[in-house]
């Protein structure tokens, strides 16, 4: 190659690259009440295009920002599950069409999951379980809520093609118990997983997996507290581990998981 | 590549701040490729920082109000230990916020006694009070750097942009710092029209990236037009690639540091950069120590 073309490439470089994390304001188009809590449909001024299991900081203006899944919902929109615990996803469960909203995303990495990896979700993170739904991927997932009424209305947002497990700790769901007791007794059956949920559910499944033999095939959605979102200031460390939240998680191999979760 | 009397090889950093702020990030900068690792500045007490949003992308760059989280004086000794307990080993440069000259210099010694190559005074947070109140910065400057000196390890002191830029580069060169770091971000504020709030959660912050890289490789280029070799710069602002860092080394700079783009193009930009930088320093055939500052000489 000349030296003038091996210039030309060197330069050719497109200067302004794409941004990975893109701030963008949203409007509200719907509000549904599922179970107790709150799916908004949101259409974002440009697409965000996220993959499961990112997220994005999404508030409403003037208010905190906090971390959210963000539910692939097609061009220019995305979708998130808001459970009202705070002022903000107070004031985001009460939003009605129309309104604004602002959203950071997506931070984080999409993983890919291997067909016939089992997702296992529970609590407010049962959201990564219909983010992968939304995004084509066709199960199984086991779905695990305290109360049957929540597991069954989230039931009915899967398309009804995909493999849905629900599992409470009341009466009817597909069994009576919790996440890591569903798994334990073969309600989900799959050589790899990928769990999402509170930590003291992540460290059940963790003991789990590891007697099944599947501990090194399987992920896990990890919640620590995220500051930015955007990969900058490096605050969200996972202790115990070498990972930044929004650089290299929020899914992480669960064999890296054992001092966070605090298993020998 | 040796700046401010530390060997910084390849001469790309991470800038202070960013993604640095626990030994996991200095040590992602270091699987980078980075020469050396810049930490979060730590302050005599704990900061919790401001409230999420803190950062948002804008323009290819990022405006930030973090408000210097980190965990005070104590946190140093854990940070620098870590990260070579951890198998770092790069050069550590802890970077330290006073509210005082004095500030600095316990600051400095406790970097000092933590193993720390060097220490960056940051005299230019726009998203703190003290540094907003100080009236002669040129003079704080002087006092800070003589106070961190007494620590025994080199001094870098990292500026902002501003009418006294070239007075407080002066103060560094007389009180005797081995660099200048030029330079922080600048203040900036967002705000969302159909909310009519700003959207930031500090209200105000910082802006960096492309936005302000023009006005860093000026800052840089007037300071080594005005004192030359008599101290070492490092560039920073919106170095997003070889080309930016390029222009910052003809302008004055003997090191970058890359902050925003560590975010918006990812940590692999530090590898392109260092690489890029050879193979253009190869392709001019000049070694990268002869074109600091060329553009002052008008080679070739
Ligand atoms: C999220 C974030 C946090 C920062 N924190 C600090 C800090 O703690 N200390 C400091 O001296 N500079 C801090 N800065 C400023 C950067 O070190 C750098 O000077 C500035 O961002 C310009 O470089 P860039 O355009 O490459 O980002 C921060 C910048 C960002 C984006
Ligand atoms: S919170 Fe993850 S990098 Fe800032």
């Amino acid at each position: 190659m000349s030296v003038l073309l091996e210039l030309k490439r060197l330069v050719e470089r497109p200067y302004h690259r794409h941004s990975r994390v893109l701030s963008v304001g949203g409007w509200v188009e719907r509000v549904d009440n599922v179970g107790g809590l709150y799916l908004l449909q949101i259409l974002t001024d440009s697409p965000l295009s996220p993959e499961p299991p990112q997220f994005g900081m999404v508030w409403v203006p003037g208010m905190e920002a906090v971390p959210m899944t963000l539910i692939p919902a097609g061009e220019d929109r995305v979708a998130i599950l808001v459970r009202p615990v705070g002022s903000t996803t107070n004031a985001l469960a009460a939003m009605r069409p129309g309104k604004r909203l602002m959203l950071i995303g997506p931070s984080g990495k999409g993983l890919r999951l291997r067909p016939g990896t089992a997702v296992v979700a529970g609590g407010s993170a049962t959201t990564v379980a219909l983010a992968y739904a939304a995004s084509g991927y066709r199960g199984p997932y086991l779905v695990a809520t305290r109360r049957a009424s929540e597991a069954l209305a989230l039931r009915r947002l899967f398309p009804s093609s995909n493999e849905v497990v629900t599992a409470c700790e009341d009466s009817g769901c597909d069994f009576l118990g919790t996440a890591v007791d569903a798994i334990r007794e073969g309600a989900v059956d799959a050589g790899a997983y990928l769990i999402a949920g509170p930590k003291p559910m992540l460290r059940g499944a963790y003991t789990v997996l590891r007697e099944r033999g599947v501990l090194e095939t399987s992920y896990a959605v990890v919640e620590v507290e995220v500051r930015c979102g955007t990969g900058a200031c490096g605050l969200c460390r996972v202790p115990g581990t070498p990972y930044l939240l929004c650089v290299d998680g929020p899914a992480l191999p669960l064999t890296d998981l054992a001092a966070y979760l605090g298993v020998s | 590549m040796i700046v401010g009397r530390v060997r910084v090889e390849p001469p790309v950093m991470n800038a202070s701040g960013v993604v640095a702020a626990s030994a996991a990030g200095a040590l992602k900068v270091e699987g980078a490729g980075a020469g050396a690792v810049v930490t979060k500045t730590f302050t005599l007490r704990p900061r919790r920082g401001n409230k999420a949003p803190m950062v948002v992308p804008y323009l290819g760059g990022l405006i930030n109000s973090v408000g210097l989280a980190n965990p005070g004086i104590g946190g140093i000794r854990e940070y620098v230990e870590e990260y070579r307990r951890l198998g770092g080993s790069l050069p550590i440069i802890v970077s330290i916020g006073g509210e005082t000259p004095e500030e600095f210099g316990e600051l400095a010694i406790a970097a000092t006694d933590a193993g720390a190559d060097a220490v960056e005074l940051n005299m230019s947070c726009p998203n703190v009070s003290w540094t907003a109140s100080w009236e002669d910065i040129a003079s704080i400057v002087k006092e800070s750097v003589a106070a961190a000196k007494a620590a025994g390890i080199p001094v870098w002191v990292k500026l902002g942009f501003g009418k006294g830029l070239l007075r407080e580069v002066k103060a560094a060169v007389d009180s005797g710092a081995d660099a200048v770091v030029l330079i922080n971000t600048l203040p900036a504020m967002l705000i969302d029209v159909w909310a009519m709030k700003p959207v930031l959660g500090g209200v105000t912050g910082g802006l960096s990236g492309p936005p302000i890289r023009p006005i860093a490789v000026k800052a840089v280029w007037d300071a080594y037009r005005e004192f030359g070799d008599s101290i070492d710069i490092v560039g920073v602002g919106g170095v997003d690639g070889w080309e930016a860092a390029a222009e910052f080394i003809l302008a004055g700079a003997k090191a970058v540091q890359v902050g925003a783009a560590l975010s918006v193009v990812g940590l692999d930009v530090i590898r392109e950069i260092a690489d890029g930088l050879l193979s253009y320093s190869k392709k001019v055939g000049r070694p990268l120590e002869e074109l600091v500052g060329a553009v002052h000489r008008g080679l070739p």
